[in-house]
């Protein structure tokens, strides 16, 4: 799975409104924590963090960027963080795909947005 | 009520796109579908979308405890992304005239990712068959491009 978390495809995150509405938006980063944890990268992903704020679970979908295999991570929100070395690690990381895309000016780290993964489930295709 | 289609919409329906239908579980807990292609008419009123029969299953049964879905498609060349809020309407297996226009979808997708070193055959040995049409009456519009100030309505 490793493959799947370096960002070279952006990733569908799910999450819901408090009215019961789902909604599914993209973010460029999930990035390895440790063997229970991920983080978001919170660039632009103002209405999806309200969702998670409020509900405080989210599925994200990461795919292996050279056979499309991709898994459903189910998470759980913690914490969110906007410096320290974790923070400056998904920052570099986040630079150079901006870099690869030249997408330079929007792609500025707000914050670090870590989960538990409750349960992650391969995507098989067909 | 028909939703005119704006630019980014009617580019994005389209063009060779790829997304992902998302209800909830029966614990309340957002989860996201796989579809490999869709139909509308213009204006738009509703939205219908192509998945695995395997993976409709478990959309349906979401779908009969709540009956909100979204419908998130992204075109395949430059991730322009505009997500389809609304209402579940009816399923039934794809006709054939409609497996073949997604077969068609399909070629043209991997054609396009091919530039970009992934390869065709990962797209073209997918098998459709069999595969559920899902039906949604269409709401609400969101441009979710990634980009600043995503997630802004378009209708």
């Amino acid at each position: 799975m490793t493959p799947s978390l370096q960002g070279a495809l952006p990733s569908a995150l799910a999450t819901v409104d408090e009215n019961g509405t789902p909604n599914i938006s993209y973010i460029s980063q999930v990035f390895y924590v440790d063997d229970r944890h991920v983080a978001l990268s919170n660039q632009f992903f103002n209405k999806s963090m309200r969702n998670i704020k409020t509900s405080g679970i989210a599925t994200v979908n990461v795919i292996r960027p050279d056979n499309l295999t991709s898994w459903y991570l189910s998470l759980q929100y913690k914490e969110t963080r906007t410096e320290g070395e974790l923070f400056d690690n998904m920052q570099m990381q986040l630079e150079a795909i901006a870099s690869m895309t030249g997408m330079e000016d929007v792609f500025k780290l707000k914050a670090a947005e870590i989960f538990e993964v409750i349960k992650v489930d391969e995507v098989l295709i067909s | 009520m028909a939703i005119e289609l704006n630019d980014l919409t009617r580019d994005v329906l389209e063009s060779p796109s790829f997304g992902f239908i998302g209800t909830l579980n029966d614990s309340g807990r957002p989860i996201m579908t796989r579809f490999f292609g869709f139909k509308n008419d213009d204006p738009l009123t509703t939205l219908t979308v192509y998945t695995f029969k395997k993976d409709a299953e478990r959309v349906i049964q979401h779908l009969s405890s709540s009956s909100k879905m979204t419908a998130t498609s992204s075109k395949a060349t430059d991730f322009k992304t505009v997500q389809f809020k609304g209402t579940y309407l009816r399923h039934y297996d794809v006709l054939e005239d409609e497996m073949v226009y997604a077969r068609k979808c399909n070629e043209k997708q991997a054609e396009i990712m091919s530039m970009f070193g992934i390869p065709k055959e990962v797209f073209t040995n997918w098998n459709f068959d069999p595969a559920i049409a899902i039906e949604m009456k269409v709401d609400t519009l969101f441009d979710q491009t990634p980009r600043a100030n995503t997630g802004n309505k378009i209708n």
